[in-house]
């Protein structure tokens, strides 16, 4: 379908809490975003703006950044001389299979017109349901419930990644890069591009606060996005690029 | 102390972060200076943090954290960070509310509480700001929170234990009490709790009226620490629930009260709520008004965790109360779900802090937890709401047979086990961890410092962090600090350091696997060094016989089933294999070639590699490396390596060595590592013997990150680190910096140095005179031969006015004056005599004999302890005849023949009754098998027998004291009845195998076994002590006595008039050892004097006024050894800041030398006199040593200009108490200060280590530096004080050179003992050589006949230079060396005969090496 920028709800600029940026932790559920599940495509993107602007609370009671800050940040101020032109259509792609019946229409359409911030978010969020780890209760994956993310899920969300980053993007590229690191976790996060230098000294970016990342495709390192919580351990973002999806290239098809 | 018991209970209520301690150590320059610092930062960016905020539709603002550059040491955190304002007030009533609090969990929970008001309640909204303790010290922070209280409905705070920050809080809340509609103050001073205000609830008369609580906490005193906080927790949670019960408006109030501390604890978001809104709806004046008519919001109750639980942070319910509902939920779903195998997996106990799990700020743990379960790693999670965590410990980590369940422990709280920073228990969490008997790794999350602020400072862990949450888990037993999460700067979070929570985890599972695998399977490496890096310095330990040690411990792992192959059991044969390389010709300087590594595989398998390059360029170098590949030097037998440590690289590079900062290591070091861990792969490594080098790499000082090449290098190999029980300083650095356990071992017998050749014979002499004195025939003539005879021995460097030989007839002079030149030198070698000299080497699990233990014994009985009412056996032998043995003591120091007589008898006396009590107790072949306790018997006996002494007062009858108290002896024999049990333990090799086997090894503190004989037995895991403890009063005390004594002395010498500067040289060792004696001393000559709070801190200086002192302050210059920077830069900060307070006291300029100097300084360098008064130096931070030390060992140095400009390069960074985060480069000031000086002055604190023992004494002193600078050139007296025995002195330097060169290097009872263990023994003779050398070099203080005595006991002596020759060729051409070139320096003035068989040996020697 072809859709003009113009619907895409600009609640979305002010409301995704990217508290806890690494880790999937907003409150805003993605199941809240994008209920009912399964849910035409077009509904959902409207009721996940509602529901998204209703989300304010953090995680844990975590004193969030304005959202709008860090998403003006990244995506204003960071990428204001290279915003996509707005008047553009843009082709957003409708076959999104689950296995969960998770939509994923918003995500294709943050991806499409630049939204990364949110997109990433989204991501973290999604991951969040398909791990079952929602359902429990809590507002991150566990690394032990990455084995339940539905690899048609995974697939269809590295499909857009990739593609709307050229092949920048998405765990498939992260997984590259986390070989050419030899398995070694802070190499990773400096090619990456999560870390960061404070002259002499490198640290990770941070989780909390006015985002650091770089939200803007040209500008960004290869595999930067989307970012994965080393917040609760590293083993997490090791399991996800240890997937069985990545195993060969079916998830490369496009359905 | 009643606010402290207060707070004590307080921080276990809390069960939180309670780190009220640590504030309380912050010491007020540095808070102002932090304050400046942070005023500057903020004056940039708080004008648009402020528009920003105004400008914002949201609720809050988060401004990037501010990094504290440089220091490093202070957080820049922001309350305008978390000012929470509401969106939309929607008509409702704002209560404002303001609060305080340390703890900064509470920071994220009160945010999102009050978020979830303003988006939620219909009743109020709520305007929310917060301050930590610490911001109040900003002087902009504070005139904010005034602001902010002035305007505020509410306030609270919480856990105020700091008395400054406790007075700026009520300053500002008291006078504002009235208007305010609620104060609530959580466990604080008294003074702030005081404020407490609910309706008509008030804590007015707290602390000023007897209460219950009071009288129960009195009551509680008495019994140990910790049932103590257990019972206040009960206290405090059974008062609430008897609240509820009482009816009157008044109970209400408190109702409320308590209701709001349960909400407090509960420390949820959710609880938090419910306290606001609570507090608002029932005392806040707009809300009661707006919600009249309306129904009260009924709140839920308080949702509190049990005070103790195990916790997951993926299980179903929140905690498990009982290790059964845990590991039903943990080994049935989770670890089956996680691919945990139940019945093979580790099991790592963590400890956890309960408030981090309140509230929610859990991410560090989670992080751990899922980096053991991803390692297919069980885990035991458990938290307390107290600080003891004992009893969870007791209950948790037990099956139901009493059998431990955990592998490894580690507890991420960073406290002391039991009594976490407010009273600890160490005996009680050492013996608690005993019988669990598993590794126990103290983990510190960052509390003073943000992350970022962490990782940029050199320093590392902020100082007072390292005093609380690294220096008393030491006590506990606690291994490896390793720093695993930081407080986010903005929210307060905490999060963890990925690459540091993998490196714990690696290391926690490299732990218990060594319980896990079978012995047989398991790879150890044994490490040992080479001191300057030379073939005949392999295997060199201070003290110990390495290769015979290692043949004990091969044979012990043998026993339990390690296999080692077909090592050899003899120690020739084990060195052997390792020194000689048999594929190279016979003799070859080559080792043997363990492995040869290619540099593709080092570079594969050493990630760091290429932060080598820049300073050593491309691998492989030319050390440790064939050219192509990376040498790894040793010998495997079996599962066990053997291998050589590699050096520094830089000894004998004189560029290097003047570098201010040290290199990094160079590639042969990382590959030795790289061999160990990826390669060998052993499961452990053995450091064997006092000291390597891995823990003097080049790092911050305390908290590794992960480019701290300490840290690179040991990766997740676990060490055990044999370690001289003497050095706890030293033992520190390796436990801190290598996460090393330690294993202590003796030092060898300690025996009197005795006398020989012409001192004996000077000896006799004297005794026929004591028989002859008064013959007017004989009595002269034995004179003139004391007299001729002590020329001989050179005691007229001694002894000032010894008779001139030509001129002096003995009968010509009366029999005072024989008697006083008898007196002088009677005394000069008694001193010689009784001087302990440790005798030979020790062997790891050979304790001493009976015998060999009485000099160390007669040594601890020689001293009083008051604190324990023992008064030493000299005082009572002395009483016995009516004197005071101080007096003895000072009649024999000036040789008052009477009292060198008396002195000399006591000693004999007290020898012989300490033999009679050791003799009761030893068995044929003088071994002590079981020490029989006589003391028991002898008291049962008391009474019982007339006249039937016991033997070691009989001993002290038979030698002449018939009068002495059999009671007043009983407690100093029974003391030394414990202390032999304790000298003859063995427990060496069991503590080494206790570590190997993954076991629990318990503490000891270091030092010295004669002043605290606890450091025995050996074998353990050896800690220094509490640094805030130091200077302790007694140590000020002795301290002041010993400096008045020192300018008394220096103003006799010199017309009255007293020195204008000393420089001094601290060392760590010696201030553990003392509890502070020398940097008390620095203190006392400057005229200030240290304060301790009441907890017994010390943590503020004070000025002496001039009138009470009496006399000048004097200057000082005081060079820190880099080990005394690691250890005590609190008291460094101390010293400055008493420096800096005498220079700027308005005082006559001939009064004050440090003012006078200053003055010129600051002109000088046109700076303000404070900042001129800089006179604390040390090493940069992270380097040690003035390389000075390396560049003798090594003889690779120019001249002395090289030696001096390496210690004024690297001894130059000064500590500045208004920069604390920076050890800053000041040459200049350094020189500037140096110039000043007329005195340079060492402390020497025990027998052990003497000044040609090691090279540190020499290393760092400045006697010639100073030469050089000063105006006149002049070169200034040389001092050092000896503490080592009860007659403590002031000595000249090249008297102490003498003293050490004859009870040393000239005594055949010394180099005989050394020579009888063979290859090591002939390094050690060649050590004292080398480092006798070194003090011509620094100061010039060596006499002629010291090297040409030697000489003719080494070289001029056939058969002698054979032996030397024979048992260690290499060691004996480098005595041949040093011999020439202490001649080809100046330093000795000998034949030409001399030098030309010195020569010729030279060659000799390196034919017979080079094997031609």
């Amino acid at each position: 379908m072809r859709l003009s920028l113009t619907i895409i709800p600009s609640v979305y600029l002010l409301a995704g809490s990217t508290v806890d940026a690494f880790s999937s932790s907003s409150s805003s559920s993605p199941a809240a975003r994008t209920a009912p599940p399964l849910s035409p495509a077009a509904s959902g993107l409207f009721m996940t703006a509602s529901a998204a602007a209703a989300a304010s609370v953090a995680d844990g009671g975590l004193p969030s950044p304005s959202s709008s800050e860090s998403s003006s940040s990244s995506s204003s101020s960071d990428t204001n001389d290279d915003v996509p032109d707005v008047d553009v259509d843009v082709e957003i792609p409708t076959n999104l299979p689950s296995d969960v019946g998770m939509d994923y229409v918003p995500l294709a359409t943050m991806l499409a017109t630049g939204q990364l911030a949110e997109a990433d978010q989204f991501t973290r969020d999604a991951l969040v349901v398909l791990a079952g780890s929602k359902a429990k209760g809590r507002d991150f994956v566990y690394f032990t419930e990455v084995k339940r993310i539905p690899s048609t899920d995974l697939g269809t969300i590295e499909r857009l990644w990739n593609k709307f980053s050229n092949g920048k993007f998405g765990y498939s590229v992260q997984k590259k890069k986390y070989r050419q690191s030899r398995g070694d976790f802070e190499t990773f996060c400096t090619k990456v591009g999560w870390n960061t230098k404070d002259g002499e000294v490198e640290r990770k970016k941070r989780w909390f606060g006015a985002s650091e990342f770089v939200y803007d495709v040209r500008k960004a390192p290869e595999g930067h996005l989307p970012l994965t919580s080393a917040l609760r351990g590293t083993s997490l973002i090791k399991q996800l690029l240890n997937h069985p999806v990545w195993d060969d290239d079916e998830w490369k098809k496009e359905p | 102390m009643a606010s402290f018991k207060l707070a004590a209970a307080a921080l276990l209520v809390v069960g939180g972060c309670s780190t009220s301690a640590f504030v309380g150590r912050r010491t007020n320059s540095m808070i102002r200076q932090s304050a400046v610092r942070t005023n500057a930062l903020y004056a940039g960016t708080g004008s648009s943090a402020v528009s920003r905020r105004s400008s914002t539709s949201l609720n809050m603002v988060v401004a990037p954290p501010e990094v504290g550059r440089g220091g490093g040491m202070f957080t820049a955190s922001n309350a305008e960070n978390r000012r929470v304002v509401p969106e939309d007030v929607r008509g409702r009533p704002v209560m404002k509310i303001v609060y305080v609090v340390l703890e900064s969990q509470y920071q994220s929970s009160l945010t999102a509480a009050a978020k979830r008001i303003n988006a939620g309640s219909e009743n109020m909204a709520v305007e929310c700001v917060g301050y930590l303790l610490e911001e109040l010290r900003n002087e902009d922070a504070y005139g904010q929170f005034k602001k902010d209280v002035a305007e505020a409905n509410v306030f609270i705070g919480s856990l105020i234990f700091v008395q400054e920050l406790a007075e700026k809080v009520t300053e500002v809340v008291a006078p504002l009490r009235d208007q305010l509609d609620a104060v609530l103050v959580f466990p604080s001073m008294p003074e702030v709790m005081r404020l407490n205000k609910v309706g008509s609830f008030t804590m007015k008369n707290l602390g000023q009226s007897k209460s219950v609580v009071a009288d129960f906490m009195k009551k509680k005193k008495q019994e140990d620490g910790s049932s103590f906080e257990e019972g206040m927790l009960k206290l405090l949670r059974t008062l609430p629930k008897v609240l509820k019960f009482l009816p009157s408006d008044k109970a209400a109030d408190a109702r409320t009260f308590m209701m709001s501390f349960q909400y407090w604890l509960g420390g949820s978001p959710q609880n938090l709520e419910s306290l606001l809104l609570m507090v608002g709806q029932d005392y806040v004046g707009t809300v009661k008004e707006s919600m009249k008519g309306k129904t009260k919001v009924v709140m839920e109750d308080p949702v509190l965790l049990p005070d103790k639980a195990i916790w997951h942070p993926v299980a179903p319910s929140i905690v498990f109360e009982t290790p059964q509902s845990y590991f039903n939920w943990y080994n049935n779903e989770h670890c089956p779900d996680a691919g945990i195998d139940v019945k093979t997996a580790p099991t790592i106990g963590i400890i956890l802090q309960k408030s981090h799990i309140n509230t929610k700020d859990d991410t560090h743990y989670v992080s751990l937890i899922s980096e053991l379960e991803s390692r297919g790693a069980r885990v035991v999670p458990i938290y307390s709401g107290g600080l003891d965590f004992s009893g969870p410990l007791e209950e948790y980590y037990y099956d139901a047979n009493g059998k431990p369940i955990v592998d490894t422990l580690i507890n991420l709280t960073g406290f002391a086990l039991v009594g976490g920073p407010a009273s600890q228990d160490h005996k009680k969490a050492a013996s608690v961890l005993k019988r669990l008997n598993v590794p126990y790794m103290c983990a510190v999350p960052l509390v003073f410092q943000s992350f970022e602020e962490w990782q940029s400072s050199e320093l590392g862990l902020h100082p007072i962090q390292v005093a609380l949450q690294v220096s008393l888990p030491e006590i506990d037993g606690a291994i490896e600090p390793i720093i695993y999460a930081g407080r986010e700067g903005a929210t307060g979070r905490s999060v963890p350091l990925a690459d540091r929570v993998n490196l714990l985890a690696d290391r926690a599972l490299k732990w218990a696997n060594l319980r896990n695998k079978e012995n047989k399977e398991k790879k150890i490496a044994v490490t040992i060094f080479s001191f300057p890096p030379d073939k005949g310095n392999v295997g060199t330990a201070a003290y110990l016989d390495v290769f015979d040690s290692i043949k004990a411990v091969l044979k012990q792992l043998k026993k339990e089933g390690y296999d080692i192959g077909d090592a050899p059991d003899s120690k020739e044969a084990i060195m052997e294999s390792v020194l000689n390389d048999p594929e190279a010709r016979i003799n070859s300087p080559e080792l043997n070639v363990a492995y040869r590594m290619s540099t593709d595989e080092y570079y594969e398998l050493t990630p760091y590699a290429k932060d080598l390059e820049e300073n050593w360029g491309p691998a492989p170098g030319n050390l440790n490396s064939d050219g192509q590949n990376l040498v790894v030097y040793g010998k495997q037998f079996g599962n066990v390596f053997i291998g050589v440590q590699p050096s520094f690289g830089y000894e004998g590079d004189p560029m290097r060595l003047l570098f201010a900062k040290s290199a990094s290591p160079h590639h042969g070091f990382a590959a030795y590592y790289t061999y160990l861990e990826k390669i060998f792969k052993a499961d452990a490594v053995l450091h064997f013997g006092t000291h390597g080098s891995l823990e003097f790499m080049p790092g911050k000082q305390v908290g590794m990150s992960g480019t701290c090449y300490p840290d690179r290098l040991i990766n997740s190999l676990p060490s055990a680190y044999l370690y001289a029980a003497n050095n706890p300083s030293e033992a520190t650095i390796a436990k801190r910096r290598s996460y090393s356990a330690t294993v202590s071992y003796l030092t060898p017998p300690a025996e009197n140095a005795g006398l020989y050749k012409g001192l004996k014979e000077l000896k006799e002499l004297i005794s026929s005179y004591q028989g002859l004195r008064e013959n007017e025939g004989r009595g002269p003539a034995i004179v003139n031969s004391i007299v001729s005879t002590a020329w001989t021995c050179n005691l007229d460097k001694d002894i000032k006015d010894l008779p001139n030989l030509e001129t002096f007839d003995a009968k010509n002079v009366d029999l005072e004056r024989r008697d006083d030149i008898c007196g002088k030198v009677y005394a000069q070698i008694m001193q010689i005599e009784s001087r302990l000299l440790p005798c030979g080497l020790h062997t790891v699990g050979v304790p001493p004999t009976a015998e060999e233990a009485i000099a160390t014994l007669v040594n601890i009985a020689q001293l009083d302890r008051p604190e324990d009412n023992i008064e030493g056996i000299p005082r009572v032998i002395a009483a016995s005849v009516g004197r005071d043995i101080n007096e003895v003591y000072r009649g024999n120091n000036q040789g008052v023949l009477v009292d060198v007589e008396l002195n000399e008898k006591i000693t004999q006396a007290a020898r012989a009754a300490v033999r009679a009590l050791v003799n009761q107790s030893t068995d044929s072949n003088g071994r002590v098998k079981e020490v029989k306790n006589f003391f028991d018997e002898a008291a049962g006996l008391f009474g019982g027998f007339f006249g039937a002494k016991k033997p070691w007062t009989q001993a002290i009858i038979d030698a002449g004291f018939p009068a002495v108290s059999e009671e007043r002896l009983a407690p100093v024999f029974a003391y030394i009845e414990f202390c032999l049990k304790q000298v003859v333990a063995n427990n060496e090799l069991p503590g080494i195998m206790e570590l190997l086997n993954g076991q629990f090894l318990m503490p000891a503190p270091g030092g010295d076994p004669i002043r605290n004989p606890d450091v025995l037995p050996t074998g353990r895991n050896m800690h220094a002590l509490d640094p805030s403890s130091i200077p302790t009063t007694a140590a000020v005390e002795v301290a002041e006595d010993v400096v008045r004594k020192l300018l008394e002395k220096l103003a006799d010498e010199n017309n009255g008039a007293y020195p204008e500067s000393i420089a001094f040289t601290l060392w760590g060792t010696d201030n553990i050892k003392t509890y502070g004696e020398s940097l008390a001393q620095v203190l006392a000559l400057v005229g200030v004097r240290p304060v301790s709070d009441s907890l017994g801190r010390v943590n503020k200086v004070e000025l002496i006024p001039l009138e009470k002192l009496g006399r000048p302050r004097v200057d000082v210059v005081v060079s820190c050894s880099g080990v005394f920077r690691d250890l005590f830069i609190n008291q460094m900060n101390l010293m400055d800041r008493g420096i800096k307070m005498a220079a700027e006291a308005d005082e006559p300029l001939d009064q004050n030398f440090v003012r006078k100097h200053a003055i010129e300084q600051a002109a000088e360098f046109n700076i303000s006199v404070r900042e001129a008064a800089c006179r604390v130096f040390s090493n940069s931070a992270g380097s040690y040593s003035a390389n000075v030390g390396l560049a003798i060992e090594n003889g690779g140095w120019e001249d002395e200009q090289q030696l001096q400009e390496q210690f004024l390069t690297r001894k130059g960074f000064a500590f500045n108490a208004d920069k604390p985060g920076m050890m800053e480069q000041q040459a200049d000031l350094f020189k500037a200060a140096l110039k000043k000086v007329d005195v340079t002055f060492q402390n020497l604190d025990s027998s052990e280590i003497s000044i040609t023992d090691v090279s540190h004494y020499y290393d760092s002193d400045p006697t010639k530096v100073v030469q050089g600078l000063r105006d006149d050139k002049k070169k200034p007296m040389s001092l050092m004080a000896d503490t080592t025995t009860a007659n403590a002195q002031v000595r000249t330097l090249s008297e102490t050179v003498r003293l050490d060169a004859r009870t040393k290097l000239l005594n055949p009872k010394f180099y005989e003992g050394m020579l009888s263990t063979g290859y090591e023994g002939v390094r050690e003779i060649q050590k004292r050589l080398r480092n006798t050398l070194g003090w011509s070099a620094t100061a010039g203080e060596v006499d002629n006949f010291v090297f040409e005595d030697a000489n003719t006991v080494f070289i001029d002596d056939p058969e002698m230079q054979k032996r030397l020759l024979d048992t260690n060729p290499n060691a004996f051409r480098d005595m041949v060396t040093t011999f020439l070139e202490a001649n080809g320096r100046g330093y000795w003035e000998t034949s030409e005969e001399n030098i030309e068989r010195l020569q010729e040996l030279y060659a000799e020697v390196e034919d017979r090496i080079e094997g031609v």
